[in-house]
């Protein structure tokens, strides 16, 4: 990972988007806009971050009736995302996502075969075990400007789509 | 497949040790000063990664020190230190049963839409005054209880019990999230209702208990798009009460302190002296009879699911019929597993497991198949249930199964959440923590005699039941060649 840091400013930011009923895109696209009826991002297509060797990509993932085009979430997206990268995320937002991330971490890490694996993987791709226990402290060094800035450069008009849709009943 | 392979590599002492005296540098540096070598070096030696050690025996395991409150409300308060991450895991069951499928279907858009805001929370400040913590809370419900699953970094255990507290005495049922949610159940159903799997566990419940309430752990679409605000607020007054109900704490915690704590933030929680979590009335015994066959137009696939009476956790001989289930069907080393899938290939995953409800415990056996395996794979299923019936294992069998269900228990015993969930789950079954202590001795007590006594009863093939799923325009003539097969 070239920039350990700068890839963290974006699992904050995944977090401050997605992460439960307060977060941005929940409450923006599925909670009054009823656009979708689930949303989610992370950085990595294998489920979760630092799962991959650099470079890796951010997923924004929606699921959303027939009725509603694709490009109506997409677009509600994007004006969210610029909304975090001019006003960067408020203090709250930081801390609820940071805290969320680490009760995550130990809360996955905590049986002895999860933890082995985690480890593993770790030195596999990024060749240090111990960056596990030290997720939690490099994540609370991530600063708001940080994540703005990781929110700016997920420039909608160079992003890939995929979409899949329900073949007709027949 | 894989189990075997990794044997073969770590019984070849011979190779390890000739490599080791052609050992280069490498050597030199591990004998150095510092015998810490990164795991890069430790694949690249010329000696080579040592050897996996063998495996040893469970230790024994002592039930856990954990402080106990009973409120004046009812409410049962369990908590135990386990500071393996600086966490607490949380578990509330409330007994939840019901006794029409308007209950289930209640009770299913309850759990959808209680955690989504109180009189003075809206759905959003729950979840941000839980982020800020690191907590969830779940709500998830069957035929038997309504559980309430959560986390917390250990020093927002108060905030977390505070929201708890206030979803359980003050939920909203705001009239927008529960029509939001009930769409979105309805979906939901309607999608599962396609899946071959929910349909073969549905047919299986009628099979085994007509319409008594332990059946439905699927509600009616129908029924769901018609429970409204009102009535889940009078479900919840009625139903959601701390009489019977047990909370569960485990983590990074005093357990003193935190029964006291938790008992002072709950005691708002209340209802009227009579009432009571209502558990479930014990369904009627699981019969043996004939397999019931259903059709599902143009299946490629077959779903064969069945089902006899087991013995209940707290029967002198259920460490006994927990082993015959594991040589039977419960683990990948079983002979079921090796008969269909490893030599036969009729089926990618099967399995045989046991269930409780109060009163009554069943055997279930799970496997799907291609159309043409169908009825070989349930031929080769009911062989391995008269095999097994009628002569007793080996030795080698229950120790490999003894040794897994020790391992699996301690295994799981070892999280956090593993033995919150499994505290949660004894009180639900009228036992307590003892089990933890008492069970893996009588495990390890068990003998052959007592696993062929318990295959015999309970493995019958007599004794079982159940149904198949699948192109009965293909499968019907060799299902009725079979025996023992009805067609619905």
């Amino acid at each position: 990972m070239a920039d350990l840091s700068g890839y963290l400013a974006f699992v904050v930011l995944a977090s401050i988007l997605t992460d439960g009923e307060s977060s941005r895109l929940h409450s923006a696209i599925v909670a009054k806009a009823s656009l979708a009826t689930d949303i989610w991002a992370s950085p990595g297509l294998l489920g979760g971050p630092l799962d991959a060797r650099d470079p890796d990509v951010f997923v924004l993932g929606a699921i959303h009736s027939n009725d509603v085009p694709a490009s109506a979430v997409i677009d509600a997206a994007a004006e969210q995302l610029a909304v975090l990268a001019d006003d960067g995320p408020g203090d709250l937002e930081m801390r609820r996502a940071l805290a969320r991330f680490a009760s995550a971490l130990y809360r996955d890490n905590d049986g002895v075969a999860s933890r082995t694996r985690s480890l593993g993987s770790m030195e596999l791709l990024h060749g240090r075990a111990e960056l596990l226990s030290e997720l939690p402290d490099l994540l609370s060094a991530v600063t708001p400007q940080q994540v703005a800035d990781a929110a700016r450069s997920l420039d909608p008009g160079r992003c890939a789509v995929l979409r899949v849709v329900p073949a007709e009943a027949s | 497949m894989a189990r075997r392979s990794k044997t073969a590599d770590t019984a070849r002492p011979g190779p390890v040790a000739a490599d080791s005296d052609s050992a280069d540098s490498t050597s030199g540096r591990t004998n150095g000063a510092s015998a810490l070598r990164t795991a890069e070096e430790i694949g690249r030696t010329a000696i080579g990664p040592r050897p996996v050690p063998p495996m040893t025996l469970a230790g024994r395991t002592r039930a856990p020190t954990l402080a106990r409150l009973e409120l004046d409300s009812g409410l049962t308060v369990v908590a135990v230190r386990k500071p393996r991450s600086p966490l607490v895991e949380v578990r509330l069951r409330v007994p939840f049963a019901g006794s029409t499928p308007l209950h289930s279907a209640r009770a299913e858009m309850l759990v959808a839409t209680m955690l989504l805001g109180t009189g003075s929370r809206d759905r959003e400040q729950v979840d941000a005054d839980l982020a800020l913590v690191g907590g969830h809370l779940d709500a998830s419900v069957d035929p038997q209880r309504l559980m309430i699953t959560g986390s917390v970094l250990s020093t927002g255990l108060p905030v977390l019990t505070q929201v708890l507290a206030d979803c359980l005495t003050d939920p909203a049922y705001r009239r927008a999230d529960v029509i939001g949610e009930r769409e979105r159940l309805v979906e939901h159903l309607a999608i599962s209702a396609t899946q071959p799997s929910t349909v073969a566990h549905k047919f299986l419940q009628q099979r085994r208990f007509a319409d008594h309430p332990a059946a439905w752990d699927m509600p009616d679409a129908d029924l769901v798009a018609r429970v409204g605000p009102a009535a889940l607020r009078g479900l919840h007054t009625r139903a959601v009460v701390p009489r019977g109900s047990t909370l569960v704490l485990v983590g990074d915690l005093s357990p003193s302190k935190a029964v006291e704590a938790a008992g002072a933030a709950l005691s708002g929680w209340s209802a009227g002296a009579d009432a009571r979590a209502r558990t479930l009335t014990p369904p009627p015994a699981i019969v043996g009879g004939d397999l019931l066959a259903h059709h599902r137009n143009g299946a490629v696939q077959s779903q064969i699911r069945l089902s006899g009476a087991a013995v209940l956790r707290r029967d002198p001989a259920y460490p006994a019929h927990q082993l015959a289930n594991l040589i039977y069907g419960g683990y990948f080393s079983s002979r079921l597993v090796e008969n269909i899938r490893e030599d036969k290939g009729y089926t990618y995953s099967a399995r045989s497991s046991l269930e409780f409800w109060p009163e009554t415990a069943a055997v279930s056996v799970a496997f799907d198949t291609t159309t043409p395996s169908t009825a070989p794979a349930l031929l080769e299923a009911r062989y391995e249930l008269g095999r097994i019936s009628l002569l007793a294992p080996t030795a080698e069998e229950v120790d490999s199964a003894r040794n897994y269900a020790l391992g699996t228990l301690a295994t799981s015993l070892s999280t956090q959440s593993g033995l919150a969930s499994t505290l949660s789950m004894l009180a639900g079954a009228g036992l307590d923590e003892t089990w933890l202590r008492d069970h893996p001795a009588h495990l390890a007590a068990v003998t052959v005699d007592e696993v062929a006594r318990a295959a015999a009863s309970m493995l019958a093939p007599a004794n079982f039941t159940g149904v198949v799923l699948g192109d009965l325009s293909v499968l019907e003539s060799e299902l009725r060649g079979l025996g023992n097969v009805a067609f619905a």
